[in-house]
């Protein structure tokens, strides 16, 4: 077996005839940060659960850190860590104590665990929360105190399922530097429906889509190759010259399609690169000549959106791209 | 069993409350029986005025009476706490999410329960140790007359594995379902099932433990008559039982998804 931290083989879970997760194989990188992405419904926290010795496969094999999951499980979870989507604790704990109660689980001396949920407790901001009962944490508290619980160990793979989605971008962007910091020690599968987040730290990202895996690779690798050539513009009159623009270039065959982006500028796809020069020519002039004024005019920087929108919208066929996928991303 | 979890569980029980709603409620409810007997003739002689021409003769109340008292008053009320305190720790675990929490790391699905199972009847042990030690008090203070002791404390340990069958049964009812209201409603079918078993069973109630609530075994022994080994046998089917459905209990659960 090769030495990714999570191997799966044509892993799959079935409830009645419904297929959850389909013949999923995946290899998940070392020391890695790895997004699991894909719409509600995909499968994404099936899968995890199955890692995580929740639920048993259908079908298929899966290891982790090098165990087989379900074969010796005890052994599976003293190397893992985990947080669950909506996590939650015992209300009538204090932070620490719950820190400690996990550590105690994991067989740590007393004064090692004491050491050891302190030292999380100050990487997650909550020292001063400590002795507070967990009742009392806000959303965004339990959210982190959830992240904290899931390092007592110093687990070699961390499964955090949407660990963000609960957070204000303050709080998102903490996690989300946690996450950075992490990959020294730890190999992090985490699944998110916040692209931009998943953009932000995942080096690896896979693609699930009814269950199946629709692409896997290295982040860059797949906006390379999934985005489409784009290019944004700014026009005076925002969002209004924005959307007239968008009409008159629905006439145009090189334009696939146009996108109103949030900060009132207007995203022009193209069909294919080849059409980049069409474009840059033929764009200032359908501007100026129906009276609009171009204030930006720039090549787009693709995105995993981009990819997510180009794979999930465009119900590419899953079973074909696998193999292809998991070739993508051993390279 | 998992020191940990133990530890856990134990300190929930503390936190929440539940040793201190349990240890009123068995107080109190024990403490009905002695007082119950010992009011018992006074209460029908304030109410003969208005039952012209019927005599009525009661019979002195004895010490024997109010400890027959305490051991019937323990067969409902007290159980129905427990089944109310009981019957959400694993149910309300699901129901929560905590459950996850714990079952991802290094511990089995029988440890989490054995650990619950033992840290409830720890506190059922306690409870019952300092109700029977109140009932003793109360007994020797309000009646002159004398009983066996060692027939007392030996229906009392026998009513011990009566509520660790019963027990067992809650946290079985509770490891079933996802939610505490039906986990709760099947424990107390599963009680009124049990409590009325030996009803249907005419030869079997000698062998069961809940031979403390009937009113001629408890009165003969206590009254110094009879052997107490005779209540060994339902003691130890009471432990059995328990290990049977605890066996059970542990065994569904390792088969379920979380």
């Amino acid at each position: 077996m090769s030495d990714a931290a999570i191997v799966t083989e044509k892993l799959t879970r079935k409830y009645g005839n419904r297929a959850v997760v389909a013949d999923l194989d995946l290899e998940v990188p070392e020391n890695s940060v790895f997004g699991f992405l894909g719409p509600n419904g995909a499968g994404k926290s099936t899968t995890i659960k199955i890692l995580t010795g929740q639920i048993k496969p259908t079908s298929g094999r899966a290891w982790v850190a090098g165990v087989e999951v379900g074969q010796k499980s005890l052994e599976t979870k003293q190397k893992i860590g985990y947080l669950s989507e909506l996590p939650n604790f015992y209300n009538w704990m204090r932070g620490q104590e719950l820190l400690e109660f996990v550590g105690e689980l994991f067989g740590l001396a007393p004064t090692k665990r004491r050491s050891r949920a302190q030292e999380l407790l100050k990487l997650v901001g909550l020292e001063k929360a400590a002795k507070q009962k967990i009742g009392s944490y806000s959303g965004g508290m339990r959210q982190r105190l959830g992240i904290a619980q899931a390092l007592v160990n110093r687990p070699k793979v961390v499964f955090l399922d949407e660990p963000v989605s609960a957070l204000d971008p303050l709080g998102r962007r903490d996690v989300l530097t946690l996450l950075d910091n992490i990959r020294q020690e730890a190999t992090v599968f985490t699944s998110s429906h916040i692209l931009a987040d998943i953009d932000r730290v995942c080096e690896y990202v896979a693609i699930l889509n009814q269950g199946r895996l629709i692409a896997a690779g290295r982040t860059t690798d797949l906006k390379e190759r999934y985005a489409r050539p784009a290019i944004e513009i700014d026009l005076e009159g925002g969002l209004v010259a924005a959307q007239q623009l968008a009409y008159l270039l629905k006439a145009e065959s090189w334009v696939k399609t146009t996108h109103p982006l949030d900060n009132g500028r207007l995203k022009v796809e193209l069909v294919d690169e080849k059409f980049a020069h069409e474009a840059g020519q033929r764009l200032p002039r359908l501007i100026a000549d129906n009276g609009l004024t171009l204030l930006i005019f720039q090549t787009a920087v693709p995105n995993l959106e981009d990819v997510f929108i180009q794979l999930v919208g465009s119900g590419e066929n899953p079973a074909q791209t696998q193999v292809e996928q998991k070739e993508a991303l051993l390279k | 069993m998992n020191a940990a979890l133990f530890k856990k569980e134990s300190l929930e029980l503390w936190r929440t409350s539940r040793i201190i709603i349990a240890a009123v409620a068995f107080l109190i409810l024990g403490l009905q029986g002695p007082i119950l007997a010992k009011i018992l003739p006074d209460l029908i002689k304030n109410a003969s005025p208005n039952l012209s021409g019927i005599q009525i003769i009661i019979p002195e109340q004895k010490a024997t009476d109010a400890l027959v008292t305490y051991f019937s008053q323990m067969s409902f009320m007290p159980i129905l706490v427990l089944i109310l305190l009981g019957v959400g720790t694993l149910a309300a675990e699901k129901e929560r999410g905590t459950q996850v929490l714990v079952l991802t790391k290094p511990v089995t699905r029988t440890q989490f329960i054995l650990a619950k199972y033992f840290a409830y009847l720890g506190m059922l042990i306690g409870v019952l140790a300092l109700t029977t030690l109140a009932v003793i008090y109360d007994t020797i203070v309000l009646f002159d007359s004398s009983f066996n002791f060692g027939a007392y404390l030996m229906l009392n340990l026998t009513l011990l594995s009566y509520l660790a069958f019963l027990l067992a049964v809650i946290i079985l009812c509770s490891s079933l379902f996802k939610n505490s209201i039906a986990a709760g409603r099947v424990a107390f079918l599963a009680y009124l099932v049990i409590s009325t078993d030996s009803r249907f069973l005419p030869n079997w109630p000698k062998y069961l433990p809940q031979v403390v609530f009937d009113v001629t075994i408890p009165r003969t022994l206590l009254g110094g008559q009879g052997s107490v080994t005779d209540l060994l046998l339902p003691t130890i089917v009471g432990i059995v039982l328990a290990i049977l459905t605890l066996t059970i209990a542990c065994y569904t659960y390792e088969q379920r998804e979380m």
